[in-house]
């Protein structure tokens, strides 16, 4: 289901509503059952510090941003979990630990992130919330994580020179029957070596033109891939990492992704630093574009989950309906029936 | 009594087993290859609709159609030639076998349900087939007792004067309703169906001779699709399933008075009317799963939207009819 606001300021509006939650009797009417008072204030209270994180994220540097927005959104996910779940979360660690890039390269997004299988472990427990996916590599480079966010693609490739996961879709609605399409010049990599995620779950089988990759869906499949902030619809591809293919939810790139980077600001200054200072690469860009849209996007997302539909925020004209430019092909073949009578 | 239809696809499995089914299979398949020089008539012969006749009569008539479209259609080389007329001749043999009581009692019926007569009155590629086959055997009995057949014995026998009535009017009475079907194309069925069906079952004349000239109908689209099944036995290995896996859209899912329809946007390559294929759509409860002819055919093809099929199709019933409802309101 989606509800469309209208808002000038979405992030504002978004945690205009996510700070009602901050509010112990909004907690037990969405809870609808009697819970104890410190599960409720644990609610609360993350809600709240969540805010407060998300807030100072703006008012510092790249030095230390990650970190908060990274403290911001385990909260923000433990407060959306606590909800969703009705039960005590109950973790002991972040579930993952970072190891610098052992070669020669310079790049941030050669630092390894080891996910741990532990059930303890922050990862292991959101993601078994959040994600159909049970399955996950025990390693994964930053740079994978970036390569899964669709509004990054144009970005990654060139800064990384591979491609990207997402997949960008033309959504072409006909009276004929819609289809959706993916231009070849966004794939730069070899087609044949182009696999969607759940792909047989929506589409029959696609074909080739020159231009495009058409793709149209199943007529009980089920609707697949994400949508960026734009409303643009992505396809996922798989990770492929030792011969085996793996897919995450987006709430868990980008647990992955802030974990990475607050761990490395926060415990590798001397590497961070002269990143922040001096990057020739291009990658600070990235890093930079990233946090952008965690600080956008992961508070409507776990908005999202709490209320159960998407939310969107859009600063165009709503509750009006305009339907002057279509017609049904009845109206049309009356309209030429009349023009015939009159003739004769 | 079993169905017509199970008959049919229990006699087509028999076909395998014809000494000369794959090199027929093998001819058939080298025409339409498009490097064959053989290709042109391959792609019109399969446009006539009417199995290896229609291939047959191309063939025949080359060089009447090359004075007015020069070098346009090739012959047929002597083996497929030969090969054609046995296939033909296999197929005759059916609707011979068919159609024998019927034209006992009704000689001016043979000019109307043979669909062959048409386009080939005198029978022009005669050779001798004969089947000796237990499944065709039951094949043949199963639709000498389907309900045309009763409905047909029972009103002459109530009326015996329409046996008076002169060959040419029953002859006017057929075509002029299936070109009154056509006309109105696959979504429409003539506007007077309705009023005849509801007053089929009065016992006046008209009614009577309503009853036989549906039935009728319903025969020839029974032996078109038995005579598609055949052809297509012996041509391919696999029969064309239109499903889940390959549907795109669907516009229409209705019943009129003549058929149950289905309108349809695929992406599985199909070329010809006439053609028989497998639908499954699959739906909440259940599937709806039927031997659909195809009716209608619209290809397109575009760099912006690929390949598109948009067909339309009719359901066989039980007899293997694709008129299968113009007999529902029938009293037998």
């Amino acid at each position: 289901m989606e509800e469309i606001k209208f808002s000038e300021n979405p992030i504002k509006d978004t945690w205009k509503i996510l700070l009602k939650y901050s509010y112990t009797s909004n907690i037990e009417r969405y809870l609808k059952e009697t819970v104890e008072n410190h599960f409720i204030q644990s609610i609360a209270g993350s809600i709240v510090q969540s805010y407060e994180y998300f807030s100072s994220f703006t008012k510092v540097s790249l030095n230390t941003s990650p970190l908060l927005l990274y403290y911001g959104f385990v909260n923000l996910i433990f407060a959306g979990s606590s909800m969703i779940t009705k039960e005590k979360i109950i973790i002991k660690n972040h579930g993952l630990t970072l190891a610098l890039p052992t070669n020669d390269s310079k790049k941030i997004g050669d630092c390894l992130i080891n996910i741990s299988n532990s059930n303890d472990g922050a990862y292991k427990t959101y993601n078994s919330i959040f994600s159909d996916n049970s399955n996950f590599p025990q390693k994964i480079k930053l740079k994978d994580i970036f390569s899964m966010i669709p509004e990054l693609k144009n970005d990654f490739e060139e800064c990384y020179d591979q491609p990207s996961l997402c997949l960008p879709v033309e959504v072409v609605k006909r009276r004929e029957g819609d289809l959706e399409r993916i231009e070849i010049k966004d794939i730069i990599q070899d087609l044949s070596l182009v696999e969607i995620v759940d792909y047989e779950k929506c589409y029959i089988k696609p074909q080739t033109t020159n231009k495009y990759i058409i793709l149209r869906k199943k007529i009980n499949g089920i609707d697949i891939g994400i949508r960026s902030i734009s409303g643009q619809k992505f396809l996922y591809q798989y990770l492929e990492i030792n011969n085996q293919k793996y897919y995450f939810d987006v709430l868990m790139i980008y647990f992955l992704g802030l974990y990475a980077l607050g761990n490395i600001s926060r415990y590798h200054p001397e590497i961070w630093y002269p990143f922040v200072q001096t990057d020739q690469t291009g990658e600070k860009s990235i890093v930079e574009d990233f946090l952008s849209l965690a600080h956008r996007i992961l508070p409507n997302l776990i908005l999202n989950k709490i209320l159960d539909k998407r939310i969107t925020f859009t600063n165009n004209e709503i509750g009006l309906i305009d339907k002057t430019t279509e017609y049904d092909p009845e109206d049309v073949k009356k309209i030429i029936k009349e023009e015939l009578r009159g003739r004769n | 009594m079993s169905k017509v239809k199970d008959r049919v696809f229990s006699f087509s499995k028999e076909i395998l087993k014809e000494p000369d089914r794959n090199r027929l299979m093998n001819l058939y398949n080298q025409l339409h290859k498009n490097s064959s020089t053989q290709s042109n008539i391959g792609y019109y012969g399969r446009k006539q609709y009417k199995q290896f006749l229609g291939y047959l009569n191309l063939n025949a008539r080359k060089e009447e159609i090359n004075m007015n479209l020069p070098g346009e259609i090739s012959g047929l080389n002597d083996e497929t030639y030969e090969s054609f007329v046995y296939g033909h001749n296999f197929i005759r043999y059916i609707n011979t076998q068919c159609l024998a009581p019927l034209i006992e009692i009704l000689p001016a019926a043979y000019k109307m349900v043979d669909p062959y007569w048409e386009i080939d009155p005198k029978n022009s590629f005669n050779s001798e087939v004969i089947i000796v086959n237990d499944e065709f055997n039951k094949l043949i009995r199963s639709f000498q007792m389907s309900k045309p057949y009763k409905i047909i014995k029972n009103k002459l026998e109530l009326f015996p004067a329409i046996k008076d009535i002169k060959e040419q009017d029953f002859i006017n009475g057929f075509f002029g309703m299936r070109e009154r079907i056509k006309k109105f194309g696959f979504n429409n069925c003539p506007e007077e169906l309705f009023d005849i069906v509801m007053k089929i079952n009065q016992n006046t004349h008209t009614s009577l001779f309503s009853s036989i000239i549906f039935s009728l109908l319903y025969i020839n689209a029974s032996l078109q699709c038995i005579d598609q099944i055949i052809f297509q036995k012996f041509t391919s290995d696999k029969l064309k399933s239109i499903n889940e896996n390959n549907i795109s859209k669907i516009y229409n899912m209705s019943s009129n008075s003549l058929s149950q329809i289905y309108e349809l946007l695929t992406t599985e390559p199909v070329l010809f009317c006439g053609d028989i294929l497998y639908l499954d759509i699959p739906r909440q409860n259940d599937n709806i799963k039927d031997f659909c002819v195809i009716d209608k055919l619209e290809i397109s093809f575009s760099q912006e939207y690929g390949e598109e099929f948009k067909i339309g199709l009719r359901g066989t019933d039980d007899n293997f009819s694709f008129y299968g409802n113009l007999l529902s309101n029938i009293k037998v």
